[in-house]
């Protein structure tokens, strides 16, 4: 890089080094200044300005395509232009022509020595590292960078991120990257209205060559930046993944002038997953997505703020159109449900939904819940949160869904009236689990939890693998009495347990080990009321029953002490991951020489209880 | 215990039991689906795979036979690389050549979990060293053009890890 590839004589000093050109196309070699017969305004230009690109001969061949969008949009752009941005343009112009000249780069090395493992082989390795490594694997050979780049599993597994306008210290390397048609198939982008309008020339070019790769798009926009956004999407006809996200300050206009102005025939057909956030700021974005996306599997709408906002706007009609929409593809969706959305999904012509999640909205009676899983009854996951009182409609639920494989049941908000909360009955969660033989994952968040269950509810669905119980309520553990009082005849095959938030009785705790043979994952953390119910005595016992154990996690046991550790560490040599969370009474420095025999283990203090 | 003949591409011929040969999908195929009959005692040509590497193979296969199916695990387990057996380590101990060696000739025979626990070996190869190192490893040559390592690294910078 110490060379001027026309005339072949090094940059000797610092001066002749700032005056040097980096092509930006393929080569990116650099040139002195007076080789390219740039004018010195011209030089000036280019390091000042975002969006000017220069090419030596060789490259601007292959840059046609950036070169006449960017020629175009000068056109389109004069009449608006003042005369200083005219005089800009003309810049841009000169500097486009590149330099003439007939100098020839010295010819590639084509042969490439690799191991001789097929390429989809070496895929299948890849696949085991992760991002740090994977940029390693990239800079050993031209072949490797290829398979990482090439191969969608593996370029989906991370994200090329860029803001719009870039900051000041990226603005170079960016003019490299983006001049290169590159392989980043999963682009995140944070869009800021365009400062001048060499940024929107330079921005529309990137694209251009950019977009046709791009399968996973995250974008992060303002309803002024939306007009840019809908440009980007139209250069993008492979996308899959949608994501729209949205700045804080938001201000829902400008989408009735951007539908009328959308092609009729601008449509997204590859398109299959649709995430909306900030859904209740953005009910406007809806009827776009319901004009632009009509072969969507999947659709989620989070919200923050609440329905009451989103009803406003006209979230009901806006949803169901686009339901309708896309009702001949759709298999997921996530989303605050009315009666009239849900009997959309539930009239539909065929059973096709498989993932399902609603919002709580206290107007939506379980009967509702009940008589969609009769039409869908090929549902795998369900995640809801209503109120009911008779738990038959569980159970009916459990009889209409033969394939159902993860339940989640978010208790509705404690702040409703005392009459309609959620009871689980004793007994009812154990039954409505073993009515489900596919069952492989159940999460329950924020209720009452009658622990003597417990033992019951692990056992008696032998598919289950997985169990979250997330703060439950605080009376749960009142209701415990001896747990053990009718021991399960079986053991659990449960491998991943974890009890964030709850009052786990001391008894659980220590017997966990055995009711649960197979565990693999354990994360344990508590209410700082009852704080003195875990010690180093109950580890001493759980410790030595968990033989398959990988990943621990300890938040907020203050009478725990190294001793623990030194339990973990003799008992389960297999411990990949260690986390540790307010457990004042262990020292870090000693806890890592406690640790030391776990040999690659990944320990973390300070981390959170969620 | 029924068992039928294999042939390698240098003309050996193993006698191996039918139940341990099926651990190779590419040789379940031809049994099940193709209704090849092993009762003929003609052997069955496997032409892409020598003597010595079948003879490994079927070791590993011999150990691992009454293995249950693997479940299906999510793709964030996919990433682990230290839950390889001390068994399968200790059989995987064995020089680069012979370890590509395996690979191709499981991949030929349709074997996953032998692909799949020598992809972990060698990705732990890879895990933790400089691009020099895996070099010397692996016996790659550098063969960037001046210029273009600096210009993955550039857009290294703008990547991050997925978040989940």
């Amino acid at each position: 890089m110490n060379q001027c590839r026309k005339c072949n004589a090094t940059f000797d000093s610092d001066l002749e080094r700032r005056w040097s050109i980096v092509c930006s196309g393929h080569c990116g070699r650099s040139f002195h200044v007076r080789c390219t017969r740039l004018s010195p305004e011209q030089f000036c230009a280019w390091s000042d300005e975002v969006g000017l690109l220069w090419f030596c001969p060789e490259c601007l061949p292959a840059f046609n395509p950036a070169v006449d969008a960017i020629r175009k949009s000068t056109v389109t752009r004069v009449e608006e232009l003042d005369t200083k941005l005219d005089r800009g343009l003309d810049r841009v112009e000169g500097l486009l022509m590149g330099m003439s000249g007939t100098y020839k780069p010295e010819g590639f090395k084509d042969e490439v020595f690799l191991p001789s493992l097929p390429t989809e082989i070496w895929e299948l390795i890849f696949q085991h590292l992760n991002l740090y490594t994977l940029k390693t694997v990239r800079l050993t050979c031209r072949s490797w960078n290829e398979i990482v780049t090439c191969c969608p599993s593996l370029s989906n597994g991370y994200v090329f991120k860029m803001s719009m306008p870039p900051k000041a210290t990226d603005i170079k390397h960016l003019r490299k990257v983006l001049a290169w048609p590159g392989q980043y198939t999963n682009v995140k982008v944070t869009l800021e209205p365009f400062a001048n309008p060499f940024q929107a020339v330079w921005w529309k070019s990137a694209w251009q060559s950019f977009g046709q790769n791009v399968q996973i798009l995250k974008c992060k926009a303002k309803n002024e930046t939306n007009p840019i956004m809908m440009e980007m999407l139209s250069h993008m006809p492979n996308l899959k993944d949608f994501t729209y996200d949205q700045t804080d300050d938001w201000r829902d206009r400008m989408m009735e002038g951007l539908i009328d102005d959308l092609p009729s025939t601008f449509r997204l057909d590859n398109v299959q997953r649709l995430l909306l956030e900030k859904t209740d700021l953005n009910v406007g974005m809806i009827s776009i997505f319901t004009r632009i996306f009509k072969k969507l599997k999947v659709i989620k709408f989070r919200t923050r703020c609440g329905p009451l906002f989103m009803m406003e706007n006209g979230y009901e009609q806006k949803c169901v159109d686009l339901l309708r929409a896309n009702k001949n593809t759709l298999e997921e969706v996530k989303l605050y449900p009315t009666n009239r959305i849900l009997d959309v999904l539930s009239n539909s012509s065929k059973p096709q939904l498989k993932r399902v999640s609603f919002d709580f909205n206290e107007q939506i009676p379980i009967g509702k819940i009940v008589q969609l899983t009769k039409r869908q009854h090929k549902i795998e996951r369900l995640c809801i949160s209503v109120t009911f009182q008779e738990v038959s409609a569980l159970y009916e639920i459990a009889r209409n869904l033969p394939n159902l494989k993860s339940f989640k049941f978010a208790f509705p908000s404690l702040k409703l009236a005392a009459s309609t909360l959620v009871n689980f009955a004793k007994d009812s969660l154990p039954n409505f689990v073993a009515r489900c033989p596919k069952l492989r994952a159940v999460t329950l968040i924020m209720g009452r939890f009658i622990w003597a269950d417990f033992p019951a509810l692990v056992t008696r669905a032998p598919s289950l693998d997985q169990l979250k119980l997330l703060s439950p309520d605080k009376d749960s553990h009142s209701q415990a009495g001896d747990l053990f009082a009718d021991v399960p005849a079986q053991t659990s095959n449960l491998r991943h347990l974890q009890l964030d938030g709850c009052e786990v009785p001391e008894q659980l705790a220590r017997n966990v080990g055995y009711l649960c043979p197979q565990l693999e994952l354990l994360h344990m953390s508590r209410f700082p009321a009852y704080r003195e119910w875990l010690q180093d005595g109950t580890m001493e016992e759980l410790c030595p029953t968990l033989e398959h154990l990988r990943e621990i996690k300890l938040y907020g046991f203050e009478y725990l002490s190294e001793r623990s550790l030194e339990c973990l560490v003799e008992n389960c040599p297999g411990v990949g991951k260690l986390l540790l969370g307010k457990c004042s009474q262990i020292n870090e420095d000693s806890a890592r020489d406690v640790l030391r025999p776990l040999k690659g283990a990944e320990v973390v203090f300070g981390c959170d209880m969620g | 215990m029924s068992t039928i003949k294999l042939e390698t591409s240098d003309g050996v011929k193993f006698t191996v039991k039918t139940q341990v040969a099926k651990c190779s999908g590419t040789i379940r195929t031809m049994l099940e689906d193709i209704g090849i009959n092993p009762q003929d005692g003609e052997a069955i040509p496997l032409s892409n795979v020598h003597s010595t590497i079948l003879q490994k193979i079927l070791v590993w296969a011999e150990h691992h036979v009454d293995d249950p199916e693997p479940p299906r695990e999510d793709a964030d387990a996919a990433k682990r690389t230290d839950d390889i057996c001390s068994w399968d380590e200790d059989f995987l101990k064995v020089d680069q050549r012979t370890l590509f060696d395996v690979m191709l000739a499981a991949n030929y025979l349709d074997m996953k979990q032998l692909i799949a626990v020598c992809c972990k070996t060698v990705a732990n190869m890879i895990k933790g060293k400089t691009a020099d190192q895996i070099r010397r490893t692996f016996n790659i040559e550098n063969d960037f053009p001046p210029g273009e390592e600096d210009k993955i690294r550039l857009r290294n910078q703008f990547c991050e890890e997925r978040s989940r």
